[in-house]
């Protein structure tokens, strides 16, 4: 815990500001997401609870409140904010969220591209015909065939979660962790590719 | 300036100074300025009492211009050099003529970074010509407030683009004015209906302007406005509907008037009428002249007027969807639907919004002040008149992305995106001692290249030359709360920064601006001689303040003589408060410095003295 860049005032739990005298402080670069939000690094996130704390930080550090101040401030406050809206954005979406967790834990990520795609068969035949589906209800612009498949899909969501919330909970390895944020992300993939046939179908 | 130096133990310099700061909608079809007064936000007016000033400049032949009514008259006449709704044409490029010019009864034609109009006066572009409307506005705000502004929220549809947020910035730039942000307007139409309801929930805001439509998805909670999803269509707005009766009415009178632009001007301003009428009542006519002198009658009914605009507002209900989507929010949990812009009066746009949400809309306040009231108060904020009241957080308007291999763009940034927000990329050599590379950066939700906005073209210079693949150069885009974009870059396993050149595909260059500045001097002598007086007065004003103030204080410190000589500098500079010249103002707070340095001086030792008498520094240091 450092001091006050301005009035050398010890600075508390929260790294955005001083206590003491109001000033801006600078921001540590290795802060994680959680640090930033001063949420737990556990998972799942209560996404309305990140939300709020992310809101009740903006209030006080978002550029508009320092329209009137120095460049430095002002240069501050932007770092802060965008940083901020970042931790935001990853915590409150739980397969990202669970990616940075994983991060936090292995030193890389399950879903970047050097770490090789899928390699469970089960679960791309599966996603083979998902996307056959797919491909006949956009044909037909079949909205109730699109609307179960969304629905099946956010199950399958919910039930990732779950199941990495165990796994995060009982320290599991890496290897067996990976696997299931590769197949949310396939998953993810396809929620897209739905969302984007779907806008096709608006703009026509 | 002395006399305020002076602090009281305990106390501040200066106590509870009300910094004038206003809002203004820059509207397609009119534009309006509002500032927050006694802590309520209100619409000002001009010396003829009205508030709506038509954004319509005419350039005349002498060199002068006309702005706003007296232009808007002239229309008919002289529809060339007449230009309104150029909103529509704010940053847009050369490569837009050919699909505006059928839209327009002007010439447009090439010109650096964006395309011009062609006037009487010579080719103008969409910042200039918004930058008399801005001037004129800025003018009727200080003659209102008396006194020099401090800076302006401009507010913008949510989904303008990088080069038409820069566009509006820059033409407050050369209207002399400080932005102190760029709005969106439907956040700016929340914020009024916020502050008024102090309300927590969802709210959609409906805005179909003059020449654009948006729609945004805001949640109010916990004192944080936050736009969750916004969406619209830069080229669809209540114009489409004048257009649209104007189209039956030049159809109806094809075989006896031709393309002449007065006749045609007549009949767009008349169909506008027709519109407004049928909001109203279930029947009306109009008469026209027609190019031949001869006066013909025209009427139309609701019915028959609905057949033709329900395509036009159905248009608007494919964003309203996508807003919904990319938010999840569903229609049930939104708990109030804001109507913003003029055509959101017609009967059946109501009905059918009405239709679509499930619920019906919110009225309260007149959808033509909306915008410009929510942005004073958002002025107001920013200036640090209010403390700890709203605040807002908006998002990225449309998707940042980058030109991959085959002419595709890769999204770096989606739409939605809260902001400021801020994303590094990687990127490598692709030949050995490779030192430079080229980024271009697009703004856009399709997936080819053409398909969207060419923002920029960065070209990275400086990198060390290593083989093929080693370099690592990190390129950082920041956007800020503007939604404006900024790009810096480094190469990381050397730590060089690299050198960003940015070259973007639209909008006007410093030296452009610069250049146009000085024009805009040049012609408006009058225009500065404004300004500085009204900056003088307020400098005469606040010395007479803190003289009286002082005074009252302390004038026994004073011989009578001292006394006297300080009262005939007050009395000059009473009169010259009378008068109106700047010099005068100025050379008159100077005599009264100089007369009354003697007070400052004494009232400087007396309190060195009480400090010593027992106060702690902590007490009269001036935080």
């Amino acid at each position: 815990m450092g001091h006050c860049r301005h009035c050398q005032a010890e600075l508390g739990e929260q790294p955005a500001w001083c206590a003491a005298c109001g000033a801006v402080q600078p921001l540590d670069p290795g802060l994680s997401h959680f640090a930033i939000l001063g949420v737990p690094a556990t998972y799942p996130q209560d996404a309305a609870m990140v939300r709020e704390r992310a809101l009740v930080l903006q209030r006080v550090l978002h550029p508009d409140r320092f329209s009137q101040a120095g460049p430095a401030e002002q240069r501050l406050s932007l770092e802060w904010s965008t940083r901020i809206n970042e931790a935001l954005a990853i915590l409150t979406d739980p397969l990202r969220c669970a990616d940075y967790l994983f991060q936090q834990r292995f030193g890389h990520s399950a879903l970047a591209e050097e770490q090789g795609s899928l390699h469970n068969p089960e679960i791309l035949l599966r996603e083979m015909e998902r996307r056959e589906a797919l491909e006949d209800a956009a044909l037909l612009q079949d909205h109730h065939a699109l609307e179960s498949m969304r629905t099946a899909a956010e199950q399958e969501e919910e039930q990732l979660q779950n199941r990495l919330s165990a796994m995060f909970h009982q320290g599991a390895k890496a290897s067996e962790i990976a696997p299931l944020l590769q197949e949310w992300q396939y998953l993810r993939k396809f929620l897209a590719e739905m969302e984007r046939r779907e806008e096709e179908w608006d703009l026509r | 300036m002395a006399l305020l130096q002076i602090a009281e133990p305990g106390q501040s310099t200066a106590p509870h100074e009300h910094r004038l700061a206003v809002g203004i909608d820059l509207g397609t079809t009119h534009s309006l300025v509002a500032t927050v007064r006694s802590g309520m936000p209100e619409v000002l007016r001009d010396a003829a009492g009205r508030y709506l000033l038509p954004s319509v400049v005419r350039y005349l032949p002498s060199g002068g211009i006309e702005i706003g009514e007296a232009a808007k008259r002239a229309a008919s006449q002289d529809p060339q050099n007449t230009i309104a709704s150029f909103k529509r044409f704010m940053g847009r490029g050369s490569d837009a003529i050919a699909q505006l010019a059928g839209q327009s009864p002007y010439v447009l034609e090439a010109g650096e970074g964006m395309l011009r109009l062609r006037t009487v006066a010579g080719p103008k572009s969409p910042v200039e010509i918004s930058a008399e409307i801005l001037r004129r506005l800025r003018q009727q705000a200080e003659e209102a407030l008396g006194g020099p502004l401090q800076g302006a929220v401009i507010t913008v549809p949510a989904y303008f683009d990088d080069a038409q947020r820069q566009a509006t910035k820059d033409a407050a730039r050369l209207a002399g004015m400080e932005v102190l942000r760029l709005l969106a307007e439907p956040t700016a139409a929340a914020l009024a209906y916020g502050l008024d309801k102090k309300a927590e929930g969802l709210f959609a805001i409906y805005d179909l302007g003059g020449g654009t439509f948006d729609l945004s998805l805001l949640r109010l909670q916990k004192g944080v406005f936050e736009v969750l999803a916004t969406a619209g269509d830069t080229a669809l707005g209540g114009d489409d509907m004048d257009r649209a009766i104007a189209e039956r009415i030049l159809a109806d009178f094809a075989h006896c008037a031709g393309d002449d632009p007065a006749w045609l001007r007549q009949v767009l301003q008349q169909a506008r009428l027709l519109k407004e009428e049928l909001s109203v009542v279930s029947q009306a006519s109009i008469t026209l002249q027609l190019p031949n002198g001869e006066r013909r009658q025209w009427s139309l009914d609701r019915e028959e007027l609905e057949q033709w605009l329900e395509p036009i507002i159905r248009r608007t209900l494919a964003p309203c969807r996508r807003v919904l989507r990319d938010s999840g929010i569903s229609k049930e949990m939104i708990d109030g639907i804001v109507l913003v812009g003029g055509a959101t009066r017609v009967p059946l746009l109501r009905r059918m919004v009405a239709e679509f949400f499930g619920q019906e809309p919110l009225t309260d306040l007149d959808p033509d002040q909306v915008v410009a009231l929510g942005a004073a108060i958002q002025a107001d904020m920013l200036v640090g008149n209010q403390k700890d009241e709203l605040l807002l957080m908006d998002v990225l308007p449309l998707s940042l992305g980058l030109e991959t291999m085959g002419g595709l763009m890769e999204k770096i940034i989606p739409r939605n995106t809260p902001i400021p927000v801020a994303k590094a990329q990687e990127f490598t050599t692709f030949k050995d001692g490779q030192t430079a590379m080229s980024i271009h950066v697009l703004q856009g939700e399709r997936d080819r290249v053409e398909d969207n906005r060419s923002l920029a073209r960065f070209s990275l210079r400086g990198i060390p030359p290593m083989v093929a693949g080693a370099a690592r150069i990190r390129v950082t885009f920041q956007v800020d709360a503007d939604g404006l974009l900024s790009v810096s870059a480094v190469e990381t396993s050397t730590g060089v920064r690299a050198e960003v050149q940015v070259k973007p595909s639209y909008g006007l260059s410093d030296e452009v601006i610069s250049q146009m500045l000085k024009e805009s001097l040049e012609h408006g002598q009058e225009d500065v001689a404004h300004r500085r007086l009204a900056e003088a007065r307020v400098e005469a004003e606040r010395v007479r303040e803190a003289l009286d103030a002082a005074l009252a204080a302390d004038q026994q410190l004073l011989s009578a003589a001292e006394l006297a000589a300080i009262h005939a500098a007050r009395n000059h500079l009473l009169q010259a408060l009378a008068g109106d010249s700047a010099d005068a103002l100025y050379s008159a707070v100077e005599q009264v410095e100089k007369a009354a340095a003697v007070l400052v001086e004494r009232r400087m030792n007396q309190a060195v003295r009480s400090v010593m008498a027992g106060h702690s520094i902590d007490e009269w240091s001036n935080k």
